[in-house]
């Protein structure tokens, strides 16, 4: 606010109002000490245990590569990984062409106010913490539960099983938990992907004579890519790690995150464990940079 | 919207009637298992099994009563653990943020990309060896093994966030005051701050949902009833509730009343927190 030319240090002269060093890195304390002593500390000690075999309560003793190649002739993990590429796949499509189209629905919307009220509702559900959202569904699988008491009054008894805990179903119930995946964050994100389309590039469309259909076909979908590239990076991680709603006995439902999660707390062996985290670590990163180098985007400015 | 040929704005119109129906359709089915789960808390067990579509009549208030009492600690527990990460989050990453936007040291690039670098591993992939640490540290069993973790991933976002916000702002604003004598935590207190007052919200209401819903971390590291949050008393309500579906219900209705407040009360700060929380990466 003040333009008296003297008091305007050059660019370089931030140095000059700068407070003492030690009160510099004394206020980064805080967040560097505990991000170093709660993550730091224990990324690395993964890196190692990776490589030794460590039972709860002892010693590690160093293995070199015995638990990766483990990893390769553990039948249990081969059939978790299988489930995850099974259970990923539809998730992320699920995840992505539901909330697109509502998105586009609500942006379709002609009153602002209606269009506001569906984005809210679309919200609103993540008041439920997630646990109970999974127990509820729990609930509506079973034997006493919605499903079961709509077939019955449809009187397809034949069809009525318990869903979680038959072999033949289970994993596609837990991947229908959710259903219709009208996820909140994946459609404001896709709104806001198509409101930040430039009006300029919808008036050309409209002069080129493209109907409702071939609008969404080839701007919406080519301009909301940027956002499609942020949700499958999403996405993966979600599934990837997220093995909290699959806690159902059994392998049928079985992902490398929940099976990590057993070595580590059940079967007490925690190296190996440490081993499969590396794993999906280094699978993620992998992942994330393939992405970003080779799905290139227009960049225009999506905002936040 | 009108398309330039007369003959297909009658396909265009029942086309987008069509649309309507299939957003009203979602809607619905996603509304439906918590409408569902609203209705039956008001129901005893006879009248769950006698009137299994409709709602009952008398109300039964009592399950709210009950199942409240059942889970008042829990409620407190997660009440705290959340109000405490929000504000270490929210010192935390205010601090930081402005030290990194405004000032120039030894170290800043370094210490700077050490602290996104996290970003990039997923807790959940070190939940083995952070349960050993903490362990060590003897942490296990307290509010402290939730609240100082919680705190440190969550002002990383935090701090990406306020040191972009914080970098835009003026530099002159902070000389002018500097001029006057200001040092760094007035300057933060009297204008950094009431111009981030926007910005801290989105931050604040990014980290309560996360520390709010955390559930594999507490449910390793706490067993005492006594520091045992939310989430993981679900768990130990329902099976305790097992069968008593209206208790059950009412339980899980509870369960989303404190975000649901939050919600309410915050909804356009809350809209825009779970996006740019999405966006961030």
């Amino acid at each position: 606010m003040n333009s008296n030319p003297s008091l305007k240090p050059s660019k370089r002269g931030r140095r000059a109002d700068r407070p003492p060093l030690w009160l510099i890195y004394l206020l980064l304390l805080g967040p560097v000490g505990s991000l170093f002593i709660f993550n730091y500390i224990p990324a690395f000690s993964a890196l190692y245990h990776a490589f030794t075999s460590w039972d709860v309560g002892a010693e590690s003793t160093w293995v070199g590569l015995a638990n990766f190649r483990e990893m390769f002739t553990d039948p249990v993990l081969h059939q978790s990984i299988l489930n995850l590429l099974k259970l990923g796949t539809f998730v992320f499509a699920v995840s992505l062409t539901v909330p697109f189209m509502l998105a586009e629905m609500i942006y379709h919307l002609k009153s602002e106010q209606a269009s506001y009220l569906c984005r809210v509702a679309v919200v609103f559900p993540m008041i439920v913490p997630g646990v109970v959202v999974f127990m509820l569904w729990g609930y509506l699988y079973s034997d006493a539960g919605v499903l079961t008491e709509l077939l019955m009054a449809l009187g397809l008894h034949d069809y009525v099983y318990g869903w979680l805990s038959h072999p033949k179903t289970a994993l596609w119930a837990v991947a229908f938990v959710g259903f219709p995946f009208a996820n909140g964050v994946n459609t404001l994100i896709f709104y806001a992907g198509l409101t930040n389309i430039p009006g300029s590039v919808l008036e050309a469309a409209e002069l080129d004579g493209l109907g409702a259909l071939g609008r969404i076909v080839r701007i919406h979908i080519p301009l909301v890519l940027q956002q499609v590239k942020l949700l499958v990076v999403l996405s993966v991680i979600g599934v990837v790690n997220g093995f909290e709603s699959i806690y159902i006995p059994g392998y049928e439902t079985m992902v490398p995150g929940l099976y990590m999660f057993l070595n580590g707390f059940s079967y007490q062996r925690m190296g190996y464990a440490c081993a499969i985290g590396m794993t999906m670590l280094a699978f993620l990163l992998i992942f994330t940079v393939a992405l970003n180098r080779f799905v290139r985007t227009e960049d225009y400015d999506p905002g936040a | 919207m009108n398309s330039p040929y007369g003959h297909s704005r009658f396909v265009e119109r029942s086309l987008g009637v069509a649309w309507r129906l299939l957003l009203v359709t979602i809607l619905f089915l996603t509304f439906f298992p918590f409408v569902f789960m609203l209705m039956t808390a008001f129901k005893d067990t006879h009248q769950f099994y006698h009137s299994f579509w409709l709602p009952a009549w008398p109300p039964h208030l009592d399950n709210f009563v009950t199942a409240f009492n059942d889970m008042k600690f829990y409620i407190f527990n997660s009440l705290l653990v959340t109000g405490l990460s929000v504000s270490g989050v929210v010192v935390g990453s205010t601090l930081a943020g402005f030290v990194f936007a405004r000032y120039d040291f030894p170290g800043r690039e370094l210490l700077y990309y050490g602290i996104i670098a996290v970003m990039m591993i997923p807790g959940a992939l070190m939940l083995i060896p952070s349960f050993v640490w903490v362990k060590q540290l003897r942490l296990i069993d307290t509010y402290s093994v939730m609240v100082l973790p919680y705190i440190a991933g969550g002002q990383i976002m935090g701090i990406y966030l306020l040191r972009g916000f914080f970098s835009q702002i003026d530099n002159a604003l902070f000389e002018a005051s500097q001029v006057d004598g200001a040092g760094v935590f007035r300057q933060i207190w009297h204008i950094a701050l009431p111009l981030a007052k926007p910005i801290l919200g989105v931050v604040a209401i990014i980290s309560a949902l996360g520390v709010w819903n955390q559930f594999l971390w507490p449910l390793v590291t706490t067993s005492s009833e006594d520091v045992m949050v939310l989430t993981v008393g679900m768990l130990r309500y329902n099976s305790r509730v097992g069968g008593q579906y209206g208790l059950m219900f009412a339980g899980y209705t509870i369960s989303a009343i404190p975000l649901g407040i939050l919600f309410v009360l915050t909804t356009r700060t809350f809209m825009k927190g779970i996006t740019s929380g999405a966006l961030k990466a």
